[in-house]
């Protein structure tokens, strides 16, 4: 089929009745784009051609001689519209190299640019090409894949420019690229004043975008960052994982969101009564009756008394439970070493040489439990493990993909009490049972340790390095003020020398 | 066996052809090896060149049945190996090899990520081992082929970290540098355009000088670590300008033509396999294509992760993931460890079906294959080692090798025999500083 309307255009009445002038002039404008974008002008050169060839086959084409030429000047006009905008989408790439490259550019960079464009335009190759070219020397060049900050000479550091602190802060808090805002108080040199660069913080830790340091440090901390994609589950024992992970991986993100966003105390992590949920999570946490069948998805909200339901905090995520779990039963072993390792911060040692094989086929009528503590009840193994499994069998009441749970995939009734290691290596144990029993004795007896867990991780976070000795003070200030809320520690991050500076180019790092 | 030339022997290239005005498109001449740095010229100009294939699978195997015993056509193959039988007498079963370097740190990261290298591992939040075999000759001798190296996956990279090693370590086998890991292709259908598609345009030689010019700029003001991370950079760069300039040049040798002068399979569908067989058969089928169109010499296969989440829904065992399944020995573990030596029978039955001359492209070729520990036990002591292929006739089959209990048992002396196949020899890789006398 041949047309002479690739875009009809039926909106007058609406045009020129109901709309008022400013809108009448953004709907032109839209259409206006519409033209250039697709350039129907010169289509339609063509399709006149083509409509002619067909008409004088078997007819006197003479009535479509008349459209001929309004044609031809259209698409005269297009050729000198576009010619026209090249210009203009040369300055749109140095506008976006400013943005992606975090600074204003200097008079040579821009030159080089533009310099560039006439070098490949003098080649023959076509001005979009060209365009295309010059946005992948933007993209590809270095000041935008890293962060290039150029060192004081010498070896003491100096703190970096307002650019390169700009640019420092939207990566920690927003992981991407300063906005309109701190941008503009870059370039007037405003951002390392302290009220003001305080301000800003303060602002960005209430925007939304603060999901990004919820995702790229909460759930990378706690290992569930890609667990969106996670396919490690048996489809034969839990068909519905596949259709539940986002929403599990949505609620980590939520309630990390909600902890930086809200300023709450880091406790709050362990302590929580509240999280997020959509209807199919609500539905898992038996919060909500499930939705209906092919129901549209439906709104995120907040959800409390999660610990009434046996839940709260970091240990009751859906997500975490599951990851730290096998294809299709638990293992208190993986949760347990989840917990000291990554929650705690202890460092625990290597396995020895010559474990034991594991029976092939587990006896009768053991669950899951039992199974793990026969392997731990070894005694070459059991010197750790007393110190590891005991966090994992408190979370028994959680199955594999972290449904709660009172029997096992055996039908055997869940125990969930556990005999929790004191700090001291041979102190008495506690015993507690569930999550409820295990998150109070953390939050009683393991503060210190998780704060200090904690803060190391955001710190490491927010400087991109590891923590050195160094950093030692730096640290203990933070722990001092967690009670204030979390804000509170990103405001002290931010305003101390190792986020604000950068070392001499002659100072060694160490084992150089 | 004769002796290769040595570099002096070599014009450079450069300034033979400006001399003489010629093109790259000449048959070799036999009097003088012309083209420095190039191709290492084959003994006899008619025969094939030597390829090295690499492959590898995490968690070790069955402890029970992964052996082999006698020689020859009367080897005995454990269960394990069982899908290699017909290709007994053309194999090498090595034990008793490992890398110290292994032993310090951890479990898993740091007992994989030196696993072709050798070399110290960086722990924490660093990411530095050492330069892998196959790069190292893909290094040298890549620039004779249309792509110097293939480096496949059947498992994505897993960038989080494991008793504080990286586990980059255990996600990539190939290092480009110590502080790079070769990037890994795990789509097939990409795999399959690195080899047979052109996709520079004129313009790319002028965006990579703009951005190599800035690199090179910025370079001078930053610290010395940071301009470690800019000549990462650069290396990226004259990597991509290299391809350009060889995309459509081929390295000939005079009197041998590969089997395939195009592939002989269509393009694979876009995105990755559902089905893990699927995905390994394909790669497999592009590692053999790769080299019966003589697009590389080189080509690695990562079976999957060292500490692997696969699962085998297609084998019925998909109720535990690898890595929990290699830590014990049952049934169902040593039907996976099976399957995975499958890909490496139907690599070998691929290609000792092109004949090449007197030889087959099986005997013209050496294909490794290991894991960084014996069995899901974590015992990297010793490493699992099979060697398939002549190597252009150099490397004697139908034989167990065992070198437990010697003093210098390091499995970069393999990787020195390897080398020295490919005709590469050195004085030294890794902890090595001798090859094996057998290989």
């Amino acid at each position: 089929m041949v047309t002479l309307t690739l875009y009809h255009r039926e909106d007058d009445q609406l045009r020129r009745l109901v709309l008022p002038e400013a809108e009448a002039a953004r709907l032109d404008a839209l259409w206006h784009e519409l033209h250039f974008v697709s350039g129907d002008a010169l289509q339609l050169v063509d399709a006149y051609e083509q409509l002619w060839q067909y008409a004088t086959q078997d007819a006197d084409p003479s009535a479509f001689e008349g459209l001929r030429q309004p044609i031809l000047d259209a698409a005269a006009a297009y050729r000198a519209e576009l010619v026209a905008a090249e210009p203009v989408q040369i300055d749109a790439v140095l506008a976006l190299a400013r943005r992606a490259w975090r600074r204003p550019l200097s008079p040579s960079e821009m030159t080089s640019i533009r310099s560039l464009y006439a070098k490949l335009r003098r080649e023959e190759i076509p001005h979009e090409d060209a365009i295309r070219a010059l946005l992948a020397r933007v993209l590809v060049a270095p000041a935008f894949l890293y962060h290039l900050e150029t060192p004081p000479p010498g070896d003491a550091s100096r703190p970096v420019n307002d650019h390169e602190l700009a640019a420092r802060l939207a990566s920690f808090l927003w992981s991407s690229i300063p906005d309109g805002e701190l941008a503009a108080l870059a370039d007037a040199d405003r951002l390392h004043d302290p009220a003001v660069l305080s301000g800003q913080v303060a602002r960005m830790l209430r925007d939304p975008k603060v999901d990004r340091l919820a995702l790229g440090f909460g759930c990378q901390w706690l290992h569930i960052a890609d667990f969106d994609t996670l396919d490690e589950k048996s489809p034969a024992h839990f068909p519905e994982f596949a259709g539940l992970r986002m929403s599990m991986h949505a609620e980590a993100v939520r309630f990390f969101t909600d902890f930086f966003r809200e300023n709450r105390p880091v406790t709050h992590l362990l302590d929580a009564d509240h999280t997020f949920a959509d209807p199919l999570l609500a539905a898992f946490y038996g919060a909500a009756p499930p939705p209906a069948e092919g129901a549209p998805p439906g709104d995120w909200q907040r959800l409390d008394g999660m610990k009434a339901r046996g839940r709260g905090g970091i240990l009751g995520l859906s997500a975490v439970l599951a990851k730290q779990s096998g294809a299709s039963r638990t293992s208190p072993i993986l949760r347990g070493a989840w917990l000291s390792e990554t929650v705690l911060g202890r460092k625990l040692p290597k396995p020895p040489k010559g474990i034991p094989i594991l029976p092939e086929v587990p006896p009768e009528g053991l669950t899951e439990r039992k199974l793990t503590e026969l392997h731990s009840t070894l005694a070459a193994c059991a010197g750790c493990h007393r110190t590891i499994d005991p966090y994992g069998f408190a979370l028994e009441g959680f199955d594999a993909i972290g449904r709660a749970r009172t029997q096992d995939s055996a039908g055997l009734v869940v125990d969930s009490s556990a005999m929790l290691p004191a700090r001291a290596a041979d102190g008495p144990a506690t015993a507690v049972n569930g999550l409820a029993g295990l998150r109070d004795h953390l939050v009683g007896h393991h503060r210190d340790e998780f704060l200090r867990q904690f803060t190391k991780k955001l710190l490491g976070y927010a400087l991109g390095r590891s923590v050195q000795l160094s950093d030692e003070p730096l640290l203990e200030t933070l722990e001092g003020a967690a009670g204030d809320g979390v804000a509170a520690m990103v405001h002290l991050i931010v305003e101390s020398p190792q986020f604000r500076g950068i070392r001499g180019r002659d100072m060694l790092a160490a084992g150089e | 066996m004769k002796s290769f030339p040595t570099r002096r022997d070599w014009l450079d290239r450069r300034t033979f052809l400006r001399g003489l005005g010629v093109s790259m498109a000449l048959p070799w001449m036999e009097s003088r090896n012309v083209w420095a740095g190039d191709v290492a010229p084959a003994a006899d100009p008619a025969t094939a060149p030597t390829r090295l294939g690499v492959l590898f699978s995490g968690n070790g195997f069955h402890a029970k049945e992964w052996w082999a015993k006698g020689e020859g056509e009367a080897m005995e193959l454990g269960a394990v190996l069982a899908p290699l039988h017909d290709f007994r007498t053309r194999l090498n079963f090595i034990k008793g090899l490992y890398n110290a370097e292994a032993l310090k740190g951890n479990i898993h990261s740091s007992q994989t990520g030196n696993i072709l290298s050798g070399a110290a591992l960086a722990s924490g939040g660093e990411i530095r081992s050492g330069t892998s075999v196959d790069q190292f000759v893909a290094q040298r001798h890549g620039r004779s082929t249309k792509v110097p190296s293939l480096v496949l996956g059947c498992e994505k990279s897993n960038p989080s970290v494991h008793k504080n090693y990286s586990m980059l370590y255990s996600s990539h086998i190939s290092w480009s540098s110590p502080t790079s890991p070769t990037p890994l292709e795990i789509y097939p259908a990409l795999a399959f355009d690195r080899l047979f598609k052109d996709e520079s345009t004129r313009e790319d030689v002028s965006v990579l000088d703009a951005v190599r010019e800035d690199a090179e700029d910025f370079r001078r003001t930053v610290s010395r670590g940071d301009q470690r991370k800019l000549d990462e950079y650069l290396d990226g760069v004259r990597d991509v300008e290299r391809r350009i300039e060889t995309a459509g040049k081929r390295g000939e040798l005079q009197g041998w033509k590969p089997a395939l002068a195009g592939p002989d399979m269509p393009r694979p569908a876009d995105g990755v396999p559902q089905d893990i067989a699927d995905h390994m058969r394909l790669m497999s089928d592009i590692l053999v294509l790769a080299f019966m169109t003589d697009s590389t010499r080189v080509c690695t296969l990562k079976l999957n992760n060292d500490h692997s989440s696969l699962r085998f829904p297609n084998l019925g065992v998909d109720y535990m993931i690898h890595h929990l399944l290699s830590h014990s020995d049952t049934p169902d573990w040593l039907k996976v460890n099976q399957f995975f030596i499958e890909q490496l029978a139907h690599i070998c039955r691929r290609l000792d079906s092109v004949q090449e001359g007197e030889r087959t492209a099986l005997d013209n070729t050496a294909i490794l294959y290991c894991s960084s520990m014996m069995s899901g036990h974590h015992d990297a002591s010793q490493l699992p080692v099979v060697l398939v292929g002549g190597g252009g006739g150099r490397i004697a089959g139908g034989r167990v090798l065992d070198y437990s209990g010697q003093e210098q048992r390091q499995m970069c002396r393999l990787y020195m025999s390897l080398l020295d196949v490919c005709g590469l020899p050195v004085d030294s890789f890794g902890d090595a500083t001798a090859k094996l006398a057998e290989i």
